[in-house]
C-alpha cells in the first residue's frame, strides 16, 4: 500500500479516547497516527505529507499549548485542533492566536471534528504547496548571476530596458540579453509572471545595488 | 446473847432490814443497765422512800453539755399533797452545790406541816452528777443505818447514772454519727444527681456539637466539590467524548458496504468501557455529596488516596503540578468512615495544590505518601513545594475561620483535624525540606499484622 497523501496525528493521554478518535476518523476514511504524550510525538519521525494534529490541551508531561509553542519554535508548521474538557476562554484565545484551527470542547460532534480536520488538512496542503513553490523559486533564483539579479530587481519595478541600462551604466542591448536569460532561468512566461514571483521572493530594487 | 424467836429486839430487826435494804440497793445498778437517767432516779426515789419512809426525797441532776437539769421528787405516803419538783429546787436553791455541812439540819416543809430533818448527799465523786436530798419529819432522822443506806444508795445511783451518761453520750455520738452519715449520704445523693444532670447536659452538648460538625463537614465537602466543579466536568467529559466518538464510528462501520462488524463490535466495547469509567466518576462524586456518614468500615487508605487523586488529576494538570504518589502496599486496613477520610485527603491535597500553584512552574511538585509509622499506626503525608508555613501561623492554621484563600471559609483544616481525632488519630503540619509544607496524619490500624 502506497503512503497516504495526508495523515491525522492524535496526541492524548487517555488511551480510550485516543482509540475512539482513531476509529472514528478511520470510519470516515482518514489515516490516523496516535501518540500518548507530547514527548512521544516530538520524538517521532513525521512523514512528509499534508497533516494536522489533534491535541489534548492538558497532557501529563506538558500542556498542549506548550507543545504548540515548541512546534512553532522548531519550525514545524502543522495545523492544530485542540481538545479541551471545558471551555477555557483565555486558553482558547491564546491557542487561536498561535495558529490553532479549531478548539473543540469534549464531548464533540463528529461533524465539527470532521470539518475541523478537513479544513486543517486543506490548510496544510495549501501551505505545503506554497512552501514547495517558494522553495522551487528560490532554487531558480539561485541560478541567476549577480548582474542578472540586479536586472530582475529593476525589471519588476516596471522600468524600461533603456532606463535600466541608464541605471546600471550599460547599453539597452545588454539589458535585453540579461532580461531574456532571467525570464528563461526563472521559468516566467510573461512580465506579469515574473512580478508575481518577485513578490513571493520578496524581491524589490534595493537602493544599495544602485551605483552612485 | 440468848434471844427467843418472836422476841427479837427492835435494834436487831432494824439491822436486818438495813442489810436487806443494802442488798437490794447493791442489785440496783444491774437493773438500771441501759436505762435513762430519769428512770434511774425514779426507781431510786421509789426505793429510798419505801426503805426509809421518807417524807420527801429530792434529786437534782446537773445537765451535761448545756442540757437543762433534771429535777424529781417523791413525797411520803402520809403527805396529802404534792408540789412540782421545781418548787423544792427553789427551796433548796441556796444550798445546792454546797458541801453537806453547810446545809441546815432542818428546812421548812414545802408541803406545810413540821420542818424536815434533811440529809444532803452529792452524786458522783465530787457531786458533779447532782444531789440527792432526803427529808423526814422524824426528829431522830437520820439514824446511823439510814445514813448508811442513803450513802450506799447515793453511790449506787452515781454508778448507775454515770453508766447512763456514758451510754447516752455513746447514743448521742452514735446518733450524731448516724445523722452525719445520713446528711452526707443525702449530700452525696444530691451531688450524684447533679453530676448525672451535668453528664446528660454534656452529652446533649456533645451531640449538638457533633451534629454541627457534621453539618459543617458536609458544607465544606459541598464547597470543595464546588471548587472541583471544573475538574469534575473535565473528568466526566473525557469518557463521554469516548462514548460519543465510538458510538459514531460504530454507526459508520455498521452502515458501510459491506458492514464492518468487527470494528463495530470493538467500538461498542469502548462505549461500555468508557461508560463504566463515567459511572465510577459519578459514584465518587456522589459519595462526596452524601450527607449522612456511611459509618465506619474497614478502609484501605491507598484506595481512598487514589480516588482523591483521580478527582484532582485535572487540577494538578491545570496548574502544571507534578503529582507523585508513594503508596506503601503493606499499609494496614483502618476502621474509618471512608467518605470522611476521603474528605480529609481531598482537603489536604487541594490546599497543597493551591499553595504549590503560587511558586515557579519548575518547582511545583506534590507528593502523597502512605506508610506505617509506628507498629499498628498508619501515616499519610501530603508534601508540597509551596511557600511553606510561617512559624506564627503553624497553629492558627487549625483554628476555625482562619483562611488564606479569598473564597475559603477557613473550616477545611479544623474539620479535617476533628475528623482524624474522631478516628483516634492526629493531624499536624510542619515545614518540608528544602521548601514547602507537610500535612500529615496518623491513624490507629485496625489489626496488627500477624
Amino acid at each position: 500500500m502506497s503512503a497516504p497523501d495526508y495523515i491525522v496525528f492524535v496526541v492524548d493521554d487517555d488511551p480510550l479516547l485516543r482509540e475512539s478518535l482513531q476509529d472514528l476518523l478511520n470510519s470516515a476514511g482518514f489515516t490516523v497516527q496516535t501518540f500518548g504524550s507530547a514527548t512521544e510525538f516530538i520524538g517521532s519521525e513525521l512523514p512528509d505529507v499534508a497533516a494536522c494534529l489533534i491535541l489534548d490541551v492538558q497532557l501529563p508531561d506538558r500542556s498542549g499549548l506548550d507543545l504548540q509553542t515548541e512546534l512553532v519554535k522548531s519550525g514545524i508548521e502543522i495545523p492544530i485542533i485542540f481538545l479541551t474538557g471545558h471551555g477555557d476562554i483565555p486558553m482558547s484565545v491564546q491557542a487561536m492566536k498561535a495558529g490553532a484551527v479549531e478548539f473543540l470542547t469534549k464531548p464533540f460532534h463528529k461533524e465539527s471534528l470532521f470539518s475541523a480536520v478537513k479544513e486543517a488538512l486543506t490548510r496544510d496542503g495549501e501551505a505545503r504547496r506554497q512552501r514547495s513553490e517558494l522553495a522551487d523559486l528560490r532554487n531558480r533564483l539561485a541560478t541567476l548571476t549577480p548582474r542578472e539579479r540586479q536586472v530582475l530587481a529593476l525589471v519588476v519595478t516596471g522600468l524600461l530596458n533603456k532606463q535600466i541600462a541608464g541605471e546600471l551604466g550599460t547599453t539597452d542591448l545588454t539589458i535585453k540579453a540579461h532580461r531574456g536569460r532571467v525570464m528563461r532561468k526563472m521559468g516566467a512566461g510573461s512580465l506579469a509572471d515574473l512580478v508575481r514571483m518577485a513578490e513571493k521572493l520578496k524581491i524589490s530594487s534595493e537602493p544599495s545595488v544602485r551605483p552612485k | 446473847m440468848d434471844v427467843q424467836p418472836g422476841d427479837v429486839p427492835e435494834e436487831v430487826k432494824r439491822l436486818q432490814r438495813c442489810i436487806n435494804d443494802l442488798v437490794s440497793l447493791l442489785a440496783l445498778p444491774a437493773v438500771w443497765s441501759g436505762c435513762e437517767p430519769s428512770q434511774i432516779v425514779h426507781t431510786l426515789l421509789a426505793a429510798l422512800q419505801r426503805m426509809l419512809q421518807l417524807d420527801l426525797v429530792y434529786v437534782r441532776l446537773r445537765g451535761s453539755g448545756g442540757e437543762e437539769p433534771i429535777e424529781m421528787a417523791r413525797f411520803g405516803e402520809s403527805q396529802e399533797q404534792t408540789v412540782p419538783p421545781c418548787e423544792i429546787g427553789e427551796l433548796f436553791k441556796r444550798w445546792l452545790g454546797a458541801a453537806p455541812q453547810e446545809w441546815p439540819p432542818l428546812v421548812r416543809n414545802p408541803l406545810g406541816g413540821q420542818d424536815l430533818a434533811i440529809v444532803p448527799l452529792g452524786l458522783g465523786l465530787q457531786g458533779e452528777i447532782g444531789e440527792i436530798v432526803a427529808g423526814s419529819e422524824r426528829a431522830d432522822f437520820p439514824r446511823q443505818t439510814e445514813r448508811l443506806i442513803l450513802s450506799v444508795a447515793a453511790n449506787q445511783a452515781s454508778i448507775g447514772l454515770q453508766g447512763a451518761r456514758i451510754l447516752s453520750e455513746q447514743k448521742h455520738v452514735a446518733g450524731e454519727l448516724d445523722r452525719r452519715v445520713a446528711q452526707r449520704t443525702a449530700e452525696l445523693g444530691a451531688a450524684n444527681e447533679e453530676l448525672r444532670q451535668e453528664i446528660a447536659d454534656r452529652k446533649r452538648a456533645e451531640e449538638d456539637l457533633r451534629n454541627t460538625q457534621a453539618e459543617l463537614a458536609h458544607l465544606s465537602r459541598v464547597m470543595t466539590v464546588g471548587e472541583l466543579a471544573a475538574s469534575i466536568a473535565h473528568e466526566v467529559s473525557q469518557p463521554l467524548a469516548s462514548i460519543i466518538a465510538s458510538g459514531d464510528s460504530c454507526a459508520a462501520w455498521l452502515s458501510s458496504e459491506p458492514p464492518n462488524l468487527e470494528r463495530a463490535r470493538a467500538a461498542i466495547g469502548r462505549v461500555t468501557q468508557a461508560a463504566t469509567q463515567a459511572s465510577e466518576i459519578v459514584r465518587r462524586i456522589r459519595a462526596l455529596f452524601k450527607k449522612t456518614a456511611a459509618g465506619t468500615t474497614s478502609v484501605n487508605v491507598n484506595a481512598v488516596i487514589e480516588d482523591a487523586v483521580s478527582l484532582l488529576r485535572h487540577e494538578t494538570q491545570r496548574h502544571n503540578i507534578s503529582l507523585l504518589t508513594e503508596l506503601d502496599t503493606r499499609v494496614p486496613v483502618v476502621r474509618a468512615d471512608r467518605v470522611q477520610l476521603q474528605q480529609v485527603i481531598l482537603n489536604l491535597v487541594m490546599n497543597a495544590i493551591e499553595s504549590t500553584a503560587s511558586v515557579d512552574p519548575e518547582r511545583r511538585r506534590l507528593v502523597i505518601q502512605s506508610g506505617l509509622s509506628n507498629p499498628g499506626e498508619l501515616r499519610v503525608a501530603v508534601k508540597d513545594s509551596g511557600p511553606g508555613i510561617e512559624a506564627q501561623q503553624a497553629e492558627k492554621l487549625f483554628a476555625p475561620f482562619f483562611t488564606t484563600k479569598p473564597q475559603g471559609i477557613g473550616m477545611g483544616l479544623p474539620i479535617s483535624r476533628s475528623i482524624i481525632e474522631a478516628h483516634g488519630g492526629r493531624l499536624w503540619a510542619e515545614n518540608n525540606e528544602p521548601h514547602g509544607a507537610v500535612f500529615q496524619f496518623v491513624l490507629p490500624a485496625e489489626l496488627r499484622r500477624e
